[in-house]
């Protein structure tokens, strides 16, 4: 289980391919990851969508790209 | 005659210990048993090894898999078992977690998110070429081995969904050709073009195309039922579902598929080609609040063949390329009554052979479609046994089994010299870091503007070409005519939305449609330091026009 400090924001993914779309990420020092949560719809997560612009504290599993979040936290609005 | 190998059913005996207990290793190999008896009776010899059993794999010379998780070994030890033996089918048995994917870098990767985020292609395609271990797709365009995975569940500790598979295989039964010709497609809204091109190609008609939206993932029973399925659809990552998506609102992604859905609805047999972006990701349920995905559920529900891809894919929405391809060569190798493992061969060398593996969407392609189940598995029967006797029958004191050895081997020997062709023959590329030259890129400039794409991002690959083939014109080769590099340029195309175009004011002026964008890849081939041709790779969705929009660099 990580928990990684960043803040969320929404931009392309996957451009060109069958997967693109407008996607939550959570933008770190150092990385970028997708965010999901586990179970709902990867296209369309209104919890995550409220978290945009907000610094939060994730936790979750990282899978590859992806950070599977379990819980946050919001840090900073 | 000496007894011949004629299939290996491959696995690690210490990754499968590490999952399950002594009672269900034991029922593991009983099944095992019972599938090289079933196999014995319709004709192969098969053979049971562990890639890290040292004693089994020195008598074929080869060295034991120390780490059942290191994939360099795992190559070498299925390329030495290979050498030792040239079996017709090798059957690779567990999930990632017993012989891993190979992870091929993806030629398509970008650390942008924008592009490409998979680092790796994953797949089992370099299981089924000579070339030596690399983790470079390239070296992988000549496939010449027949190979399949049954897979258990990843993660797993109880064998009884491995067992299951092992029972399907054993006790499989052909079926008449009609049978699978009536078949399933599901597509989403915004490719339905492109679906129904394919399904005509596969089927010779589309009548068994289902859209979505309109339609819902609640299909009806006998759909379900139906014992080929084609889709083209949404995946994701770790989802047990896969989605489609509506040509009028951009954001509306309606299930279409699920997995809990259709558990228990499939009938025994079914083949299943999918498109979709990780429609063969054999993750960890764990990651899916315990759901396997659509492939484990289909293979579960006594599904014969599954032949999906285990990352993001590619396609046009309309005409057909990549992801369509492959799948249509599959199940029309299937239909024709190929083992599930020479369709998903031929599959492959087919779209080696007919797509430009110097284009870096191909590569992608090619390296990660993998085929989910037995490869000596037949599921379409030919031969009508009430029809009048086959032209061809065993000479006295000949079995069936030999003739059937003899004319598989001569496939084998043709397929090992088309792959090997392939890859002595073909062009491949490589990522160039180089910046583009003015003149490729005023003309993509040019060529985005054209077309209404906002430029996002490109990657450049320079097209390696192997020997000259003896006896070959010049001309054929000359540098004005074989293609020296691809530039892909990755953006978004602002179209405008006629479907919906609105009525007019009142004061009789009409008003301007609503504009929407899609995202785009152009991909333009190059000769001689010139761009000859633009192809657009129309994104499967639509987006509206958010983001930041960087100039093309």
């Amino acid at each position: 289980m990580a928990e990684i400090k960043g803040q969320v924001v929404k931009r392309m993914f996957a451009v060109g391919s069958k997967s693109e779309r407008e996607a939550v990420f959570l933008v770190t020092k150092k990385d970028l990851y997708l965010l999901r949560q586990i179970g709902r719809n990867p296209y369309k997560d209104p919890e995550l969508e409220q978290l945009v612009g907000k610094t939060i504290k994730a936790k979750g599993e990282i899978d590859d790209y992806m950070l599977l979040l379990s819980d946050w936290k919001v840090i900073e609005d | 005659m000496p007894t011949k190998i004629d299939k290996v059913i491959v696995t690690n005996f210490s990754a499968l210990a590490t999952k399950y207990s002594k009672d269900g290793l034991s029922k593991i190999e009983q099944a095992v048993s019972a599938l090289i008896e079933g196999d014995k009776k319709r004709g192969l010899n098969s053979l049971y090894i562990a890639v890290d059993d040292a004693t089994a794999m020195k008598k074929l010379g080869a060295a034991p898999v120390l780490s059942a998780a290191n994939r360099k070994q795992n190559k070498v030890a299925i390329d030495e078992i290979y050498r030792a033996l040239g079996p017709d089918y090798i059957l690779l048995l567990g999930s990632v977690d017993v012989i891993p994917h190979q992870d091929m870098q993806n030629p398509m990767f970008s650390p942008d998110f924008a592009g490409d985020p998979d680092r790796y292609a994953f797949g089992d395609l370099p299981y089924a070429c000579s070339q030596p271990y690399s983790r470079r797709p390239q070296e992988f365009i000549g496939p010449t081995r027949v190979v399949g995975r049954i897979p258990d569940l990843t993660g797993s500790n109880d064998p009884a969904y491995l067992l299951k598979l092992l029972k399907t295989a054993t006790s499989y039964k052909q079926s008449t050709p009609d049978t699978y010709h009536a078949y399933f497609g599901i597509t989403a809204e915004v490719w339905k073009s492109s679906t129904r091109q394919s399904l005509e190609r596969i089927f010779g008609n589309a009548d068994g195309m289902h859209v979505v939206p309109p339609k819902k993932d609640t299909w009806a029973k006998p759909l379900l039922a139906r014992k080929a399925l084609f889709v083209n659809c949404h995946g994701n990552a770790n989802t047990p579902y896969f989605s489609g998506q509506s040509v009028r609102d951009k954001n509306h992604y309606p299930d279409a598929l699920r997995a809990s859905f259709v558990d228990g609805k499939i009938t025994a047999g079914t083949v299943v080609a999918v498109e979709c972006c990780y429609g063969g990701q054999l993750y960890d349920p764990k990651f899916a609040a315990g759901q396997p995905g659509v492939c484990n559920v289909y293979l579960g529900n006594q599904a014969y063949g599954f032949f999906a891809c285990t990352t993001i894919a590619y396609g046009p929405s309309s005409g057909n390329g990549q992801a369509d391809l492959i799948c249509q060569y599959f199940l029309r190798n299937l239909l024709a009554g190929a083992s599930l493992g020479r369709a998903s061969l031929e599959a492959r060398q087919k779209f080696a052979r007919e797509s430009s593996m110097g284009n870096p969407v191909n590569l992608k392609t090619l390296a990660q479609f993998n085929l989910y189940g037995d490869p000596s598995c037949v599921p379409v029967q030919t031969v009508d046994p009430k029809g009048p006797p086959p032209p061809r029958t065993p000479a006295k004191g000949v079995t069936w089994s030999m003739v059937d050895r003899v004319e598989r081997a001569t496939r084998r020997r043709s397929l090992f010299l088309e792959g090997s062709a392939i890859s002595a023959t073909r062009p491949t590329s490589r990522e160039t870091k180089q910046p583009l030259s003015r003149s490729i890129k005023t003309l993509l400039q040019n060529k985005a503007r054209e077309f209404g794409v906002i430029a996002e991002a490109t990657k450049s690959f320079v097209v390696r070409f192997p020997r000259r083939i003896k006896g070959m014109p010049k001309t054929l080769i000359g540098e004005k005519l074989v293609p020296s590099g691809y530039h892909v340029l990755l953006g978004r195309d602002k179209i405008v939305a006629k479907a919906r175009r609105p009525k007019a004011k009142k004061d009789g002026k009409p008003t301007e449609p609503p504009a929407f964008t899609r995202i785009v890849a152009l991909v333009a081939k190059e000769v001689d330091g010139k761009v000859v041709s633009v192809t657009r790779v129309y994104s499967k969705s639509k987006h509206s026009a958010p983001g930041a929009k960087k100039a093309l660099s």
